[in-house]
């Protein structure tokens, strides 16, 4: 009986504990949220520091970003090295890019390939990305087509948008696999439904061309437009060369499609 | 009755050899006051763009999100980017495809924008001053402005400022007389050296890539 009213106790000391260190979690991101720095910081620094790998995280991106504290990299790596020690992938990925970025740390695409293939390894789609960017152009890894199309593959899946993008490319030029340009047009379809304005282009080219997708001006200047507003040179200069050579009609009807046009949510975690 | 034209009336009042030296004095004047007017003009759009880019990050209440999109909105604007990516990148340029020159441009201007962001993020009641603002050749102004910090030496940063299609844009901007474009030159060409443009584009990925922080739910 006793032994169980401890361990009644235990857990309710724990549960509590617990519950209170969530309650100052919430409060800290609130915080964050408004643009109140100093208090997601006061919240956040003692969790962090009784190894609540969450808050290590959250110390590491205000230091990055110098948010209610000065901008340090070295600072930022210090608290994503303690939670990706108890293996959070978002900090592994961190750690990687600042390997990759050369700022904060030494450019070393080898370690940034290590951190990457651990985080890719959970299914975070953003590493198996940017893992597969460095296999295509055997930065720190052997070059190796078929592993990036795999790691592609994993975070187009998830609806990773650059992912999606990267396959695009990757079938339209045959690199480590046949050229496929419906296959192409596919991928280049789901990375412009989400925003990504290369795709947008290239799929505005793919409908006025009818290459990959059955021939159709209307989609074509309306990807082209998507494309162009975002800034995208190549797809300005084409939509200029589609306003001279499509109807009236076939333009008022894609401006519609444009002043409707909402990107999809990425699916992403 | 007689109208008076202003030529008129100025010929009327003006004695015979003036008349005859003003359409030189005014063909000489001309040039300055089109220089003292673009010069005018600069400083106003620096100051203006100070002014605004100050006014959206001390926003309080607002999400940092609208308030980083409005800013990045503000530099987008005001610098021109495509033409400083490719200095910056130099030769290298023409080596990547089309595909990667489009992707290198928009990661180069995210890159500046979130640099300008961070150094802009941390502001903390700063006084921005326009100190002059010179013309130099047919199409450059350089203004000087001066950046007081509470409790800190004072930045001299200097723009040079073009304009492109009627609007001004940045073209280069000097800290402390040390011009950013050149500095990233030399920067952007070590990376390609080592690791070459792949390199470069993988680092740039990598240093606008958001981190963004968990949430409760996340």
């Amino acid at each position: 009986m006793i032994g169980l009213a401890r361990l009644a106790l235990a857990a309710l000391v724990v549960l509590g504990t617990s519950t209170a260190w969530s309650a100052d979690f919430v409060a800290g991101w609130q915080a964050y949220r408004d643009g109140d720095f100093g208090t997601a910081l006061a919240q956040w620094r003692p969790l962090a520091e009784s190894g609540d790998a969450r808050a290590q995280y959250n110390l590491g991106v205000m230091h990055h970003d110098g948010r209610g504290v000065p901008r340090s990299r070295a600072e930022a790596m210090a608290w994503w090295t303690k939670a990706a020690a108890q293996g959070m992938a978002e900090a592994q990925h961190n750690i990687a890019l600042t390997h990759i970025a050369g700022d904060g740390a030494p450019q070393d695409f080898a370690e940034a390939a290590r951190w990457l293939a651990h985080a890719a390894a959970q299914g975070l789609a953003r590493s198996q990305y940017s893992l597969g960017k460095l296999h295509i152009d055997g930065l720190g890894v052997p070059a190796d087509a078929s592993r990036a199309i795999d790691l592609f593959r994993a975070a187009a899946g998830q609806g990773d948008a650059r992912a999606q993008y990267n396959l695009g490319k990757i079938y339209r030029d045959g690199q480590g696999m046949p050229a496929d340009d419906r296959q192409s047009a596919e991928w280049f379809r789901r990375a412009a439904e989400q925003g990504h304005s290369q795709a947008q282009g290239h799929l505005g080219l793919r409908y006025a061309e009818g290459r990959g997708v059955a021939r159709d001006d209307v989609q074509g200047l309306m990807w082209t437009t998507l494309a162009a507003n975002q800034g995208n040179p190549a797809a300005i200069e084409n939509k200029r060369v589609l306003l001279r050579r499509l109807s009236p009609d076939t333009v008022t009807r894609a401006n519609k499609l444009v002043e409707a046009w909402r990107p999809k949510p990425s699916a992403q975690p | 009755m007689m109208a008076l034209s202003s030529t008129g009336l100025l010929a009327a009042m003006l004695p015979r050899r003036f008349l005859l030296a003003l359409p030189i004095l005014i063909a000489g004047l001309f040039p300055a006051a089109a220089s003292a007017q673009l010069g005018l003009g600069a400083a106003k759009f620096i100051n203006d763009l100070a002014q605004q880019a100050i006014q959206t990050l001390q926003a309080q209440g607002q999400p940092i999100e609208a308030r980083e999109q409005r800013f990045r909105a503000l530099l987008e604007d005001g610098f021109a980017l495509p033409m400083i990516g490719r200095f910056v990148l130099g030769q290298s340029y023409r080596q990547l495809t089309p595909d990667e020159q489009q992707e290198y441009q928009q990661l180069f201007a995210s890159y500046v924008l979130r640099t300008y962001s961070y150094r802009l993020g941390g502001y903390k009641g700063e006084a921005f001053t326009v100190v002059s603002a010179q013309v130099q050749g047919e199409q450059d102004v350089l203004v000087r402005t001066r950046i007081e910090r509470p409790g800190g030496a004072a930045v001299q940063c200097d723009w040079r400022v073009r304009v492109f299609d009627g609007r001004y844009k940045i073209v280069d901007v000097l800290v402390e007389g040390i011009s950013m474009a050149v500095t990233q030159r030399s920067e952007f060409a070590a990376v390609v050296q080592n690791n070459g443009t792949a390199g470069l584009l993988e680092a740039l990925r990598a240093r606008v890539a958001r981190y963004p922080a968990k949430g409760s739910t996340g």
